[in-house]
């Protein structure tokens, strides 16, 4: 039992589901102002970062399913916060993707010890890039509303809504290198010693930061696995803790990724690259430029690398003992080897 | 322990995979047990015994020999003297000291590479020279890099992901 008003700012606490309980039932009956009845917790094991629950909660005769995110201090990208996701999330409503409802959100120590939200639980499986057979009309059609759902991502109209003031400064001219700094930056706070590749890698990006055609919201980790589905229609467009103002070319980069699409040429194993490329272009104006799909390729493969550094900076801390992040970390050599032959066919 | 370190992991992996990993039901631990798996697949060509705890015996060894050879000078018989050969051997690196030595020319290769940035009069054969370095040493690493479980370590992710 953790005392009313403490803390629960260790991984520990978090995990312990009789401590998340009393919380959840202390933050809820706050924002409904009723008593609330929460059932049992269940914690998914996915992912390295955010920490996630689902739950059921009862209030004032009303019964419903929602997640709890946290984003823990030992987690892979912290310190984390909510309102950035919890904001865009809120903002999008309406912009034709399919979205989780957020609901509360938090970024300070005092209910849940780290960053939290609290959204609808939308019915649906995440897929798996590796060994998922989709029958060929649940493959054309998620592969299209994939599609769609970047395209209405892309077709947005964030200036004028709270999303602005969370990336001010943007511009179509430093939307890339931008994003370049920024990696550049975690890459540095992770790294424990510097490497030639890498260093010549981002020189090279820095030496190719395109013009973007225009502004706009960005995912960041658009792809196969980060949606639900449920019989041949996408549910929710998931994980949104990277989202941000940029050059939407980037959103195409990273889904094209060879990681998301093993054995494969299809993109994220659904859509044929010509098809996702004719598609997108329909659906938002934007002629999509292949010089800046592979640059945002190549972009794509360094933050990967950074990612991996990261992973490797976490468990050697000792903030983490989850055998993945240092399994992840090997392949770096992989990915510099791609970085190699990105830069050395870059249009 | 006797066992080749070789053996030993790959005694080790065989075990998990066909004997541990089909009896775990936990996905979650499933994952896990695979990333083991691919970790040992990736120190096995990586390690070999501490040199630490080798080069301190060598150096017992030594002393306890350097001994022996004076208290021998005065004996009427000799006991069998350390070859030359042993003798002239060097002290041994530690696998520790090798690391800070790869951070600090890597560190010096970063350094020309800054440098190079300024597009110094004359640079091009010292890049190419970088480049060769780096070409070569990515492979080097590449090649030591074991087939990555991705699939089999993210099985758990697919099915129970909810938002």
């Amino acid at each position: 039992m953790t005392a009313p008003g403490a803390s629960l700012g260790g991984t520990v606490e978090m995990l312990d589901e009789n401590c998340v309980r009393e919380r959840l039932a202390q933050v809820l009956r706050r924002e409904t102002g009723a008593e609330v009845v929460i059932g049992a917790l269940k914690r998914f094991p996915v992912g390295y970062s955010w920490l996630t629950y689902g739950f059921q909660a009862g209030w004032q005769g009303r019964q419903q399913e929602l997640i709890l995110r946290l984003g823990p201090p030992n987690g892979l990208f912290a310190p984390y916060d909510a309102a950035p996701q919890f904001i865009t999330l809120q903002a999008l409503r309406g912009s034709g993707m399919p979205l989780p409802q957020v609901y509360w959100h938090g970024d300070g120590a005092a209910d849940f010890g780290a960053p939290w939200f609290i959204c609808e639980k939308v019915a649906g499986r995440a897929p798996v890039m590796w060994g998922e057979n989709f029958s060929d009309a649940t493959r054309a059609a998620l592969g299209a509303q994939l599609v769609d759902a970047l395209a209405a991502l892309h077709r947005f109209d964030w200036r004028g809504t709270p999303i602005a003031a969370l990336d001010a400064g943007v511009t179509t001219a430093n939307a890339a290198r931008r994003q370049v700094d920024a990696w550049e930056h975690s890459l540095h706070r992770w790294q424990r010693r510097r490497q030639p590749m890498v260093e010549a890698v981002l020189a090279w990006l820095k030496a190719h930061c395109p013009e973007a055609p225009r502004v706009t919201v960005v995912h960041g980790d658009y792809r196969i696995g980060n949606f639900l589905y449920e019989d041949d229609r996408i549910t929710a467009i998931l994980d949104w803790e990277l989202a941000h103002l940029g050059d939407p070319h980037e959103d195409l980069g990273w889904m094209c990724q060879r990681t998301f699409r093993p054995g494969t040429p299809l993109i994220c194993t659904l859509v044929p690259r010509e098809e996702l490329y004719a598609r997108y272009e329909r659906l938002t104006g934007i002629a999509v430029q292949p010089r800046l799909v592979h640059f945002w390729e190549g972009f794509g493969l360094f933050k990967f690398y950074a990612i991996d550094v990261g992973a490797e900076c976490c468990f050697e801390d000792g903030r983490h003992n989850d055998l993945r992040l240092p399994s992840m970390a090997a392949q770096g050599p992989r990915l510099l080897l791609q970085l190699e032959k990105a830069m050395a066919e870059m249009p | 322990m006797n066992n080749s370190l070789d053996r030993l992991f790959g005694g080790l992996i065989a075990s998990l995979k066909s004997e541990i990993i089909p009896r775990l039901e936990d996905e979650f631990a499933r994952g896990q047990a695979y990333a083991a798996v691919d970790l040992l697949n990736n120190l096995r060509p990586r390690l070999d015994w501490a040199v630490g705890p080798l080069a301190e015996q060598i150096a017992a060894q030594r002393a306890a020999a350097a001994r022996i050879g004076e208290i021998g000078r005065a004996l009427p018989q000799a006991p069998p003297p350390l070859s030359a050969e042993l003798e002239a051997k060097s002290a041994q690196v530690t696998g520790e000291a090798l690391r800070q030595t790869r951070d600090a020319l890597d560190e010096h290769l970063c350094r020309v590479l800054d440098w190079l940035g300024g597009k110094p009069q004359g640079g091009a054969e010292i890049e190419a020279v970088l480049q060769q370095y780096m070409k070569e040493q990515v492979r080097r690493e590449v090649n030591l890099a074991a087939k990555p479980l991705f699939g089999e370590i993210a099985g758990n992710t697919g099915t129970e992901k909810k938002t």
